[in-house]
């Protein structure tokens, strides 16, 4: 077993990654608790942008959308459609995978830059739709209630759900970055044309690419719905889109686990030095500035080489 | 016959780079196409790739018209390209530029769960092995020679297992010997993969040296096609491009 674990890294440093945060669960307070929860999740947003930003080299501008694709269908069909948990999460997930083809098979026509542009449109269009349906979505004031799995229902026990939905999604995820299919992304990322004149039909690679990463965003969607016990118009917004960029950003596109680290560090620094930094955003705006300049690849980044991606 | 086009007319604006161009292909063949630059040799290439639409004529491969599909159809079909400006990887090893190629080539490119480590190694180096690249797999691809990177290029085109080869002054930027060495591995590869090769070149040695058959072009249009010998002494290339250069 343990020599498995010193053979394979990923698997080892995976599993001590996951004790290391199942003792974390046991021994920090119940703020700390909550909050790495949220860093949890928000690390599967970032990583599932991320498949998008550091693998295929496309521009997502609006990825908050599928997260609030995730919260809001999922906190509707509960509240309003008087589904149970479990048949309102599954509808969630198929609603998201849904909603992300089109979106994506709209958003996916030409370079980049449209599709960067259409992104955000799709986005601003959506946000303010849920901003003013107030008797649908409540607006600003969202829809509370959500509940939790009633096994899961304290803080520590939702953690340890969080650790465990958040893990598969990292174990599929780290599947799937293995496969021949990231290969092709990386390459999409690369030269598009050379890869369009290698026989890869470039749009519908991108939109299936386009679902998985929403589908991972939706999950977090559900998950951030399940901690805050509520689906908020935040969760859709711009500033929401560019935190999932930052984090990315700041933690190195390049490695499987900058995007999480990223997280870790914008979360930590939107809730905890908040209550110290008035100005909290110019801290985040300086650690983005010295990414950029300093560490062109992020803190995890680096030289590509072939034992990354 | 592996490739024929009928009129083909290409407009830019007012511009007519390629003019009523109806070319035969047969299988097997060498195909150089040579002219001064702007006789729209390589746009011919796009409008049979794909790259470029038409504004008229047709292009049939192996006796079914493809002007009307998409670029990755047509490359699936068989028709590998290589570019003046080589296009490859920049970023990733010259393993994983035909990793790539590989894994389109047979039908991977959705597979989502098994390890890219252990797909298509043995094929992956045996081409690798056949363009002389095998000693450098882990180099990244933007970091090669000029004439790796043409190397690569041809190597990545392969790797899909083309029945026509077309290749943009594969020469170019190269010096005389590496040019020697990368003809006679395209020329050697074409016969041990029964390959048709279209090229399009300027030095005029490479071209008598290694074409079955030349094409000119001049103004968008094609003024001759035949063998070697034929080319070398048509009055008409003479006076439009060759001059002295063939004498």
């Amino acid at each position: 077993m343990l020599q498995t674990l010193v053979r394979n890294k990923s698997i080892g440093f995976g599993v001590i990654a996951i004790i290391v945060l199942s003792g974390l669960g046991i021994v920090l307070p119940a703020y700390w608790t909550q909050l790495l929860t949220r860093v949890l999740i928000m690390a599967l947003f970032a990583s599932s942008l991320n498949l998008q930003v550091g693998y295929a080299g496309m521009l997502p501008l609006g990825h908050s959308m599928f997260l609030g694709f995730g919260a809001y269908s999922f906190g509707l069909l509960f509240i309003k459609g008087d589904l149970l948990l479990i048949p309102a999460l599954l509808a969630a997930l198929f609603i998201s995978i849904a909603a992300s083809t089109i979106v994506g098979y709209l958003c996916l026509r030409g370079d980049p830059m449209t599709f960067g542009l259409l992104h955000l449109g799709f986005n601003i269009f959506l946000s303010t739709l849920i901003n003013k349906w107030i008797r649908f979505t409540g607006g600003d004031s969202g829809i509370m209630g959500i509940p939790r799995p009633s096994l899961f229902s304290d803080t520590l026990r939702f953690y340890y759900f969080v650790l465990a939905a958040v893990s598969i999604c990292y174990i599929l995820m780290r599947i799937l970055i293995k496969s021949p299919f990231a290969k092709v992304a990386q390459g999409l990322r690369e030269n598009e044309e050379r890869l369009r004149f290698l026989g890869v039909n470039i749009r519908r690679f991108q939109l299936v690419l386009f679902m998985i990463s929403g589908f991972f965003a939706a999950v977090a969607g559900i998950l951030l719905a399940m901690l805050d016990k509520g689906v908020f118009p935040a969760y859709i917004s711009l500033t929401r889109s560019a935190e999932g960029l930052m984090m990315c950003l700041i933690g190195g596109m390049s490695s499987f686990l900058g995007p999480s680290l990223g997280a870790a560090i914008v979360v930590i620094i939107s809730t905890v030095t908040s209550t110290y930094i008035y100005q909290w955003q110019g801290l985040l705006g300086i650690i983005i500035i010295a990414c950029v300049i300093g560490f062109r690849g992020g803190i995890l980044g680096g030289r590509r080489t072939q034992s990354k991606l | 016959m592996i490739l024929n086009t009928i009129d083909l007319v290409k407009d830019f604006g007012s511009l007519r780079a390629v003019n009523q161009v109806s070319l035969e292909i047969e299988a097997g063949e060498v195909r150089a196409i040579i002219g001064p630059n702007g006789a729209g040799k390589s746009t011919l290439l796009d409008l049979i790739t794909n790259r470029s639409h038409p504004t008229s004529g047709r292009v049939y491969f192996r006796g079914k018209e493809i002007s009307h599909l998409p670029a990755f159809t047509i490359a699936s079909r068989g028709i590998g390209r290589c570019f003046q400006i080589s296009k490859l990887f920049p970023g990733l090893t010259t393993f994983e530029n035909i990793q790539i190629a590989c894994i389109s080539r047979w039908g991977k490119v959705y597979n989502m769960y098994s390890s890219k480590n252990n797909v298509l190694d043995h094929k992956i180096m045996n081409i690798l092995d056949s363009i002389g690249l095998d000693k450098i797999v882990y180099e990244l691809a933007g970091t090669l020679s000029y004439g790796d990177q043409r190397r690569l290029e041809i190597g990545i085109t392969l790797a899909m297992m083309p029945t026509l080869l077309l290749l943009d002054e594969p020469t170019a930027g190269v010096s005389r010997s590496e040019g020697n060495d990368l003809m006679r591995l395209v020329k050697k590869l074409a016969t041990e993969q029964a390959l048709t090769i279209i090229f399009i070149e300027h030095d005029m040695d490479m071209v008598f040296n290694y074409a079955d058959k030349i094409s000119v072009m001049h103004q968008g249009q094609v003024i001759a096609t035949g063998k070697p010998d034929e080319i070398r002494n048509n009055n008409l290339v003479q006076n439009v491009y060759l001059g002295e250069r063939a004498s």
